[in-house]
């Protein structure tokens, strides 16, 4: 693309491909014409690269006080899961219960003469995971309770009756 | 991540970069340490730079080496350990401002609107002509120029890796940095 070589708009406007080397040789050698003969954008460009040479310069601040003590103190604080608890401390009677469900499938097969399938077992095993999840659920959550709203009448005893005046 | 020094070793003894980043990533906090202190004006240049705001940055910086603490042990050496530390303080505080600007009501991508404050310093225009050092300056840019350019010219990434970073394009990039650029020649001129 051609331009009039006073056009110093449009060379603004090309001037960030410039920089960039971005334009085609053809443009590149249009714009390099218009920089010998333009001050101006002459100027704009030595500028433009001055403030990119002198960011790559700047020196690396410090902050204005030591951070590691803040930073420590996080790293440092242990991270406690909401269900951490280890199967150990888990109630000893959950454990018995857990086994005698086992326990009581593998003696009901042979002694009800049922052939053990895969549909028995797959059978089982969804009993057992059901049952895995109903023992371990736990909901710690807080609920609060709405005002009941209830149309029965009351009959207070008779220590709380009263005549009202 | 559970972190027990299992053995003390003198930040002194600690030469090697490497060796502290491995030691480091094993869950040693002295090694950290070193770590932190090898690094910690590169990523407070970084988070002052973007934010334009060095109160601000200093809690940024914070949570960059306690996430880098909680990422250390997923660094694979496939980049020099500045690259990814820098790569993930940009993260850091590009998360925060998506985040503000959630709380605030207001879009990440906005730049008309933007209010980048200044250092102990006001944020109106001057009205006559004053010389304002190239630090200022950038603190004083929109935030989506002041990005770009802190990102390009004053840290090297290149536009493709920025448009990554702040999910625009080439393109876009090249066009805010030019902005930057000239909003910052007209900011220092005599």
């Amino acid at each position: 693309m051609t331009y009039d070589k006073h056009d110093c708009d449009l060379m603004c406007e090309r001037l960030a491909a410039y920089i960039e080397g971005d334009l085609t040789a053809a443009e590149r050698a249009v714009a390099e014409r218009h920089l010998a003969e333009c001050k101006t954008c002459a100027e704009a460009l030595v500028e433009l690269r001055a403030i990119a040479g002198e960011a790559a310069q700047l020196p690396l601040l410090t902050p204005s006080r030591d951070l590691w003590a803040g930073i420590e103190s996080r790293i440092s604080t242990p991270v406690t899961l909401l269900d951490s608890t280890p199967a150990s401390a888990r109630p000893a009677w959950r454990r018995r219960w857990q086994f005698a469900i086992a326990a009581g499938a593998l003696i009901a097969v042979p002694l009800l003469h049922e052939s053990v399938t895969w549909t028995l077992v797959a059978g089982g095993a969804l009993m057992a995971a059901g049952v895995w999840l109903h023992l371990t659920e736990r909901h710690e959550h807080p609920h609060w309770h709405g005002t009941l709203q209830h149309s029965h009448p009351h009959f207070p005893d008779s220590h709380h009756r009263h005549d009202h005046p | 991540m559970t972190a027990t020094a299992t053995e003390v070793v003198p930040i002194q003894a600690i030469d090697d970069s490497a060796t502290a980043i491995a030691r480091a990533a094993s869950g040693d906090r002295h090694a950290f340490e070193h770590v932190y202190r090898a690094h910690l004006k590169h990523v407070y240049s970084l988070c002052v730079r973007m934010t334009g705001d060095r109160t601000r940055a200093e809690e940024l910086t914070q949570d960059v080496f306690v996430r880098a603490w909680e990422k250390l042990p997923s660094f694979r050496g496939e980049s020099a350990f500045s690259t990814w530390l820098h790569r993930l303080t940009v993260n850091v505080v590009l998360n925060e401002r998506r985040v503000d600007g959630r709380e605030r009501g207001r879009t990440v991508s906005s730049d008309d609107d933007d209010e980048c404050t200044a250092p102990a310093a006001s944020t109106a225009q001057p009205r006559h002509a004053e010389r304002l050092d190239l630090e200022r300056a950038i603190a004083k840019l929109p935030r989506g120029a002041r990005r770009v350019f802190v990102l390009h010219d004053v840290e090297g990434f290149t536009h493709e890796e920025i448009g990554t970073m702040l999910g625009v394009t080439a393109g876009g990039c090249k066009a805010q940095l030019h902005r930057a650029r000239l909003l910052l020649r007209e900011a220092l001129k005599r």
